[in-house]
């Protein structure tokens, strides 16, 4: 295996609410190497916003808080160290690109100011220095005339500029990892063709290893390498990008394929998965997925199966394989839960 | 022969742009500049396009929710632009809307019984046992029921909520549906079922649907004739499969190529557009879209195409077709 730049083993982050606990990430492994792109899919509530908030360190808290696990990074395990370290390690070694760039940038300061302190806080730049390289950065990602656009504010910018903005900023210091929360969600269709564009040539330029996370199979289909499909809390399968679009071996991932539809395969009518996203402090109880599941058996009702290796690169939680396969997780970790 | 229902003739919506301290209104955002479409009984009829193309504008417009600046409506023979109010909210019987965001359009304090109701209320259709019989059946009709009848928005989830709207919308039978982005804020796995739901009403009460929004694939699926707009025109019309098979106007193209396709091993053919989405309220002259087209000449830059037969129906404002 090449090398690995971050490791996430049985990471737990529970919210701790008047209503009870909720289980946003709910026992979660991952690998990534360096200059892979992985892909995170879920929908609503499926954890995988709060995934990429672990990582970075920002769960809220209270109410919220990682209860058991590790995320190794390089060769520190972050849920260990001090929050001046942390401060250090986020924005410069590893950063993160928000859903909204209308929201995600300070209004009252021009972009020319936000992109600069970073590199004032993370490098201990000058002024001028970071002028320069903050120009320099804005037309690595394709903003015209940065020499002008850095005395504009958020405001004077379109929706795919700002984006452009946030990418620059996020990549400023030439992170080894770059974790993008729906980058593109909030952006039309050719202005999102642009920036998946861009974060992919980016991408091989600077060698930066991506986490991109979306509801939109359509985006990770074209851009990542392995591909992690979230349902309320728990990863249900794990696998490289070309296998789980041919051929998904989870019958939620399954249900979401067919959902969508396609302008190539028309059909009459889409097949949809019944019923709703559970909410988060209400999942069900043995696996989240089975009160919507065509396969569902009996013992899907009690009890919650665990991730098994099917194939090299391939892994699923689902009851369906169980008990042709061998565990993979339980010998780790899982007995504890 | 089919029968047309609606005809939008020459629509614009000019909104007044109010400037410095003496609201000078001399200049208008143009959100839609002069539209013209027919739409057939029993059909589905898409309007695409990106964020300020106007063609939520055009959808409300076809309601009078916005009052068009200039041009004519015609429903059923009838040019609804010169009813008056009390006729005009006879008509709206026949056309209703339903929303984007399930979130914000039904009223939080409202239960689902009484939002529905309040429909049957105004248009003086039922009252007392009737009526609640009526909002049940229409509950039903979306696949909810009787039990939902006393409960509040805020106890459904986002699809649940879509399908209240809809029920809602249909309480009145009408043979017009604006379906503006119904689908666009509902998970993936949800969006499914609310696609086929509408399906399965538009045949169970035979309507006609305007389904306006951004997602092609969903539009290929639902939609049998397809308008595309860019900033306030409309820039080609064909029935769905010339659209998505010969698109002849450079925007659908590029809008065409810059769906993320679902299929790893499909090579996509990458045609990015350059550049943002003018503002609508200073769109370029000539063709709106020469500033982003790697086909424009001279002409583009100076005349505005109108929009020409090329065939099959299939309409186009490029002056590539001259």
């Amino acid at each position: 295996m090449t090398k690995e730049l971050l490791e996430i083993k049985n990471l737990k982050t529970y919210f701790f609410t008047d209503e009870g606990t909720v289980r946003a990430v709910d026992g979660v492994d991952l690998e990534l190497n360096k200059g892979e792109t992985l892909g995170i899919v879920g929908e609503s509530g499926s954890g995988k916003s709060m995934m990429s908030l672990s990582i970075m360190g920002l769960i809220p808290n209270p109410p919220g808080k990682i209860v058991d696990g590790q995320i190794n990074f390089k060769d520190k395990n972050l849920c260990k160290i001090s929050k001046s370290e942390y401060r250090r390690i986020r924005g410069n070694e590893i950063s993160m690109i928000f859903q909204e760039p209308m929201t995600s940038l300070n209004p009252v300061f021009t972009i020319g100011k936000q992109i600069m302190e970073v590199y004032k806080h993370h490098q201990g730049l000058s002024k001028a220095e970071a002028k320069e390289k903050t120009i320099e950065m804005l037309k690595l990602v394709g903003i015209s005339m940065p020499e002008r656009r850095i005395h504009e504010y958020p405001n004077q910018l379109s929706g795919g500029m700002r984006q452009r903005v946030m990418i620059a900023m996020a990549l400023a210091c030439n992170p080894e990892l770059l974790i993008a929360d729906e980058p593109t969600t909030a952006l039309d269709v050719t202005i999102q063709a642009q920036i998946l564009k861009l974060m992919d040539d980016l991408k091989h330029k600077l060698n930066t290893s991506i986490i991109l996370i979306t509801h939109n199979l359509g985006v990770v289909a074209q851009t990542a390498d392995k591909i992690i499909v979230m349902y309320a809390g728990k990863v249900m399968e794990y696998s490289d990008t070309k296998s789980i679009f041919k051929n998904p071996k989870h019958p939620y991932t399954e249900g979401l394929l067919d959902s969508i539809p396609k302008i190539d395969k028309p059909v009459d009518r889409l097949s949809a998965i019944p019923g709703t996203v559970p909410s988060s402090n209400d999942f069900p109880t043995g696996c989240s997925f089975y009160p919507r599941c065509k396969y569902a058996m009996e013992i899907c009702k009690e009890k919650g199966p665990d991730l098994i290796k099917l194939e090299d690169d391939v892994q699923v939680r689902c009851w369906k394989y169980i008990e042709e396969k061998t565990f993979v997780s339980k010998d780790h970790h899982s007995e504890k839960v | 022969m089919e029968k047309t229902i609606l005809e939008v003739k020459n629509a614009k919506k000019y909104f007044p742009m109010k400037k410095g301290l003496l609201f000078n209104s001399s200049e208008n955002v143009k959100a839609v500049d002069d539209i013209s479409f027919t739409i057939q009984e029993g059909e589905t009829f898409g309007i695409v396009g990106e964020s300020g193309c106007g063609k939520s504008t055009t959808g409300r417009m076809i309601l009078r929710l916005i009052e068009p600046t200039e041009g004519e409506i015609i429903y059923k023979g009838e040019n609804i632009l010169d009813l008056p109010k009390d006729k005009m909210q006879k008509l709206r019987r026949e056309m209703q809307i339903i929303f984007q965001d399930p979130y914000s359009s039904l009223d939080p304090r409202f239960t689902i019984g009484k939002t529905i109701g309040e429909v049957l209320d105004i248009h003086k259709i039922a009252k007392g046992k009737e009526k609640r019989e009526r909002i049940i059946q229409l509950l039903e009709a979306v696949g909810l029921g009787a039990q939902h009848f006393n409960r509040y928005p805020h106890e459904f989830s986002g699809g649940q909520r879509q399908r209240i709207g809809i029920a809602r919308a249909l309480a009145l039978n009408p043979s017009l549906l604006i379906c503006d982005e119904p689908v666009s804020a509902l998970d993936v796995s949800v969006q499914a079922q609310i696609v086929n739901l509408m399906q399965d009403l538009q045949k169970e009460f035979q309507l006609t649907y305007l389904f306006i929004s951004h997602d092609l694939s969903v539009v290929h699926h639902i939609c049998d004739r397809i308008a595309v707009m860019y900033i306030g025109k409309i820039v080609e019309t064909a029935d769905k499969k010339t659209l998505f098979e010969k698109p002849a106007h450079p925007y659908t193209r590029a809008l065409l190529s810059a769906i993320p396709v679902t299929d790893p091993e499909v090579a996509t053919t990458n045609e990015v557009l350059e550049g943002d989405i003018p503002s609508p309220a200073n769109p370029p002259t000539g063709c709106r879209f020469h500033t982003r087209c790697k086909f424009a000449t001279e002409i583009c830059r100076k005349v505005e195409p109108e929009l020409k037969d090329i065939g099959d129906g299939q309409l186009v404002a490029c002056h590539l077709y001259e």
